[in-house]
């Protein structure tokens, strides 16, 4: 790989980071809404996607640092992955220990992003032979079926079933493949940058309609501002090892790669709660239950964004689980002006030391930029990023960022297709279907029509 | 405007409706705008070929420069209270 190559990569994960840590400390900011249109739009100006793989590894690094801090020194999430850990937050705040919470934090995390990445990159060479298998394609009721789509359809079923609304996320299933190749029938071309946004900003599309509704909006009005206690920050050492417990230490070791493999079929916000619910209830005391629960979840929410991202794209070659069918699904779209996936492009055009080493190089520039500014900064760069930057100027450019890309995928049916999908993603989600599984329908929307059609 | 003023709770944040529409439409009109020019601008940087890469592009930065003019059109509706 040409070293100019590395060079921009690491030029653009830092600025990917720095970017990051401010979207990621800004309260209601989703993951999917945040880091997929970006990365798409980056994709479809053109740069080089090995390029945008890099960005994104920054992103996903400082973003999960990110929006711990706003968990742990005012008990607010700063993304979907953070909610888990307010509870655990809020009980560390009440005993006065904000700021030990945010090191432990920040450690895990930085020593999660470190094995994490060494690992699944060695696991996915180790894996490498089932991707070809993955990639075959047998006859089933007449219909071409590659086999990776057995591994979405199981994730997809797995990913319903424990969703909040099981049945109806059930019923989805075959319900949203018939409206995505409705709309794509309707377009006459495969589009899927503008349906896949749709997902992204379904909920917030949902809530902002229902809130033109006169009765509605009674329910969601709240008068005067919005009251963010900030806790005092300490001095913080450099060293992570210095604020983590052996049993801290050892756990966030042995469950961050753990749900980084889980992670390629299963939900990064289930595997969060369900293992740091789980060591929580080992501990008698509450305080210290919630302490080694928020410690490891940190390491284990950069496990399952790193794993989730890297075992579908270097191995499976298919979006199979929540996080590669959602934040990191433009790499598994096609994308005109390359001519094909972005993931192909990447793996057939690099080796896969090449690739590895430009991931290794975009992690640990990320952690260079955002490790130290949050353990010097955190406190000052929350209280900038919540005094100055409105709600409604971030909505406002991915609201923008959302409608060109979905001109540029469809033009103006392009738009409208986008809000249809938006609209319905948005209340099914509401009554309790976890966007996955939508995620995960539009990639396996072809196949599961045909076969629907075969029977 | 005042701190009196109903606002819409969404995902944790206040907001106002009439701010969000005027930041939206700020953020989509220029990244329309730069979009729609911007073979024009690859013809006046001396890169015509690059009209069609560059759309998006410089939409994406249309829509930035939108994110920092809504910036001090709109309110910041968060009372920060710093602990000792």
């Amino acid at each position: 790989m040409d070293p100019a190559l590395f060079l921009q990569a690491a030029i653009l994960s830092a600025i990917s980071a720095v970017i990051y840590i401010i979207i990621g400390i800004l309260p209601g900011t989703d993951e999917t809404a945040t880091m997929a249109p970006i990365a798409l739009a980056l994709l479809m100006a053109g740069l080089n996607p090995v390029l945008v793989l890099a960005w994104f590894m920054g992103s996903i690094v400082a973003f999960k640092i990110g929006d711990a801090v706003p968990v742990a020194l005012a008990g607010i999430p700063g993304g979907v992955m953070a909610v888990p850990q307010v509870p655990d937050a809020l009980v560390a705040k009440e005993h006065g220990l904000a700021d030990v919470l945010l090191r432990k934090g920040n450690a895990a995390a930085l020593i999660s992003a470190t094995i994490v990445t060494l690992f699944v990159l060695g696991v996915s060479i180790a894996l490498m032979p089932v991707g070809a298998w993955l990639n075959t394609y047998d006859l089933v009721l007449g219909v071409k079926v590659a086999r990776w789509f057995w591994l979405i359809l199981i994730g997809v079923i797995f990913l319903s079933l424990t969703s909040k609304n099981k049945w109806l996320a059930i019923a989805m299933i075959p319900a949203f493949a018939i409206l995505v190749q409705g709309i794509r029938g309707v377009y006459g071309k495969t589009v899927s940058v503008s349906l896949f946004l749709g997902i992204t900003v379904g909920p917030l599309m949902f809530e902002l309609f229902s809130a033109l509704n006169k009765d509605l909006r009674k329910s969601m009005e709240r008068r005067g501002f919005k009251e963010i206690k900030l806790a005092k920050v300490g001095k913080i050492k450099l060293n992570p090892f210095a604020h983590l417990t052996k049993e801290e230490l050892i756990h966030t070791i042995i469950w961050s790669p753990i749900s980084s493999i889980l992670a390629t079929v299963m939900s990064p916000v289930g595997l969060t709660i369900l293992i740091g619910d789980t060591l929580r209830e080992t501990k008698k005391e509450k305080l210290q239950g919630s302490l080694l629960a928020y410690t490891v979840r940190e390491g284990i929410k950069l496990g399952t964004y790193i794993g989730g991202t890297l075992i579908p794209l270097l191995v499976i070659g298919a979006a199979t689980g929540p996080m590669s069918a959602g934040p990191a699904a433009p790499f598994f779209q096609n994308i005109p002006n390359i001519g094909m996936p972005p993931y192909k492009y990447i793996i057939e055009k690099y080796s896969y030391w090449d690739i590895s080493a430009l991931v290794i190089l975009s992690v640990a520039v990320a952690l260079l930029v955002a490790y130290p500014l949050i353990v010097k900064y955190s406190r000052n760069i929350t209280l900038l990023v919540f005094r100055r930057i409105s709600a409604e100027s971030l909505y406002g450019l991915f609201i923008a960022i959302v409608l060109l890309l979905a001109y540029y995928d469809a033009g103006i049916p392009g738009i409208f297709g986008m809000l249809l999908v938006a609209l319905l993603s948005g209340a099914v989600s509401r009554l309790g279907v976890s966007l996955g599984v939508l995620f995960m329908v539009l990639v396996g929307a072809p196949t599961i029509t045909a076969l629907l059609a075969a029977l | 405007m005042n701190g009196d003023e109903a606002y819409i709770e969404i995902y944790g944040e206040l907001v106002s409706l009439k701010e969000l529409a005027i930041a939206s439409i700020i953020s989509t009109a220029l990244a329309f705008v730069l979009f729609y020019f911007s073979p024009s601008i690859a013809k006046a940087i001396g890169m015509p070929n690059l009209a069609n890469a560059l759309k998006i592009t410089l939409g994406a930065i249309g829509a930035s420069i939108g994110f920092f003019f809504s910036i001090p059109l709109t309110k910041v509706k968060r009372k920060i209270v710093e602990e000792e």
